[in-house]
């Protein structure tokens, strides 16, 4: 699944209009609604703070 | 000559631009797949919401970045803002000029001598708090400081030079109230990136700059993933910390690092929110002195409908962060909101709420901090809002420090 690197992440919210299922939302940091993810990794190449990675646990 | 740009955001593209209008070959490397960094549209819901700056331009089409997109040939729709400002105080709004019906008549006067020295003293550098203090002791006033201070430049009242602030106040006078670009802030990078191709220039997206070589104190080139590449000026818009980070250890003197590690980011978090009905009814800045934490926010749907749903307003509330308990800071935003305007709970959604901190901040360098755009190494400048010279606030900051950048460039040229 996407986790957040919450160091990273600042919450600037780049990464939301991206997310082709929208299961992202930004409340002060990215929150990924994992029900919705499909784990396209699309987030992960516009996140400007490389705060999104993909865990495979 | 061959220029590389480092980073597609505001001061990149209006760098790039403006050094391929002169005939440069330039090469903008972007390490993201798409450009206008903090300063570009979000589509969410239905609603153009914005990767940093509000869709809000301090001096309209008149100001520095007004004035160099109409240079640079960018068709772009800048409509100023009626009034330019509301102030909220008991539940009421006011103008600038029926401010001083809050104040007795003994304040009165001493308010129009602020009103004055603001416009034709000069300021100095003791804090702006500070300097109002001595001129007009209410707390009415402080918080109208503090206000500005915050909406303006994510900075309280006491952390910005009183020189700085009446700089601002008389480029305010110069230039004119802020403007709304019709599209958003997209609307502004969009037709940047159209003139820069049309003169030449290349963006390279997903390609970040890994390193900066520099030979004998000069620029050579820099390293990206497509390889080494051969340049003879770099203009870089990452910030002032991370350019330097990118040159080999030892290029610059400590004396420099230690300058560039003293500069401090300023830092704010945007609550945008919907609503179904007009809460201020102007795209004007709707400043809230009386709010714990909110400098200020703004209804833009009034100049550009199309930022929202049909039926639908956008706002943005902008406020400084304090310390590091961000859900803290949050809850005390929406307060605001919430007291300001009391139907806040029955008529407005929250859509979203950006922090901008740490290596993503507001400003990389703090207003009121003035770095000019040359750098210890031939060729290297920086642009962006690191680079803002006194005066100059937010994105107008921005287009004053490139043009700075431009005039050190040429004049380096002919010196070669």
């Amino acid at each position: 699944m996407i986790l957040i690197d919450k160091e990273r992440c600042v919450g600037c919210g780049h990464c939301v209009p991206f997310c082709p299922v929208e299961a992202l939302s930004v409340w002060g940091v990215v929150k990924v609604d994992h029900g919705l993810c499909i784990g396209c990794l699309t987030c992960t190449e516009y996140c400007p703070n490389k705060a999104l990675r993909w865990d495979e646990g | 000559m061959r220029v590389a740009v480092i980073g597609a955001g505001l001061g990149g593209l209006l760098a790039a631009t403006a050094l391929a209008g002169q005939g440069q070959r330039v090469t903008v490397f972007e390490a993201l797949p798409y450009h206008g960094g903090r300063f570009t549209n979000i589509e969410y819901r239905g609603y153009q919401l914005s990767t940093g700056a509000l869709h809000l331009i301090p001096h309209g089409a008149t100001g520095p970045l007004g004035a160099m997109l109409k240079r640079l040939g960018v068709k772009v729709q800048i409509v100023r803002t009626s009034p330019p400002g509301l102030f909220r105080f008991g539940g009421k709004n006011y103008t600038h000029n029926q401010l001083q019906d809050l104040f007795g008549s003994w304040n009165k006067v001493r308010l129009v001598k602020l009103t004055a020295d603001l416009r034709y003293s000069s300021g100095g550098d003791e804090p702006y708090l500070e300097w109002v203090r001595k001129r007009i002791s209410h707390k009415k006033v402080f918080d109208l400081a503090n206000s500005f201070c915050r909406w303006a430049l994510s900075l309280d009242a006491n952390e910005v030079s009183s020189r700085e602030v009446v700089s601002i106040t008389k480029n305010v006078d110069r230039f004119g109230a802020p403007g709304v670009p019709i599209g958003g802030c997209r609307a502004v990078v969009d037709g940047l990136v159209e003139a820069l191709k049309r003169q030449g220039g290349t963006i390279h997206y997903q390609t970040p700059v890994e390193g900066i070589t520099v030979e004998d104190g000069s620029v050579k080139g820099v390293s990206t993933p497509e390889g080494e590449l051969e340049f003879e000026a770099v203009v870089s818009n990452i910030g002032p910390k991370a350019t330097a980070s990118l040159c080999e250890k030892g290029t610059f003197t400590r004396e420099y690092m230690h300058g560039l590690s003293s500069l401090k980011a300023a830092e704010g978090i945007k609550i945008s929110f919907s609503s179904d009905t007009p809460l201020v009814g102007h795209t004007c800045t709707f400043f809230t002195p009386e709010a714990e934490r909110v400098g200020g926010l703004v209804e833009l749907t009034h100049i550009d409908p199309s930022l929202a749903p049909k039926g639908r307003h956008l706002l943005m509330s902008h406020q400084k962060l304090y310390g590091n308990n961000i859900e803290r800071e949050i809850e005390e935003g929406i307060e605001d909101l919430r007291s300001i305007f009391p139907g806040f709970d029955e008529h407005c959604e929250i859509l979203m709420v950006q922090c901008y901190r740490s290596h993503w901040p507001v400003n990389r360098v703090a207003s009121g901090t003035h770095l000019g755009p040359e750098t210890p190494v031939k060729g290297l400048y920086n642009v962006g809002d690191g680079i803002k010279p006194q005066g100059f606030m937010e994105t107008d900051g921005v287009a004053a420090g490139v043009e700075l950048m431009l005039e050190k460039f040429n004049k380096d040229m002919r010196g070669v």
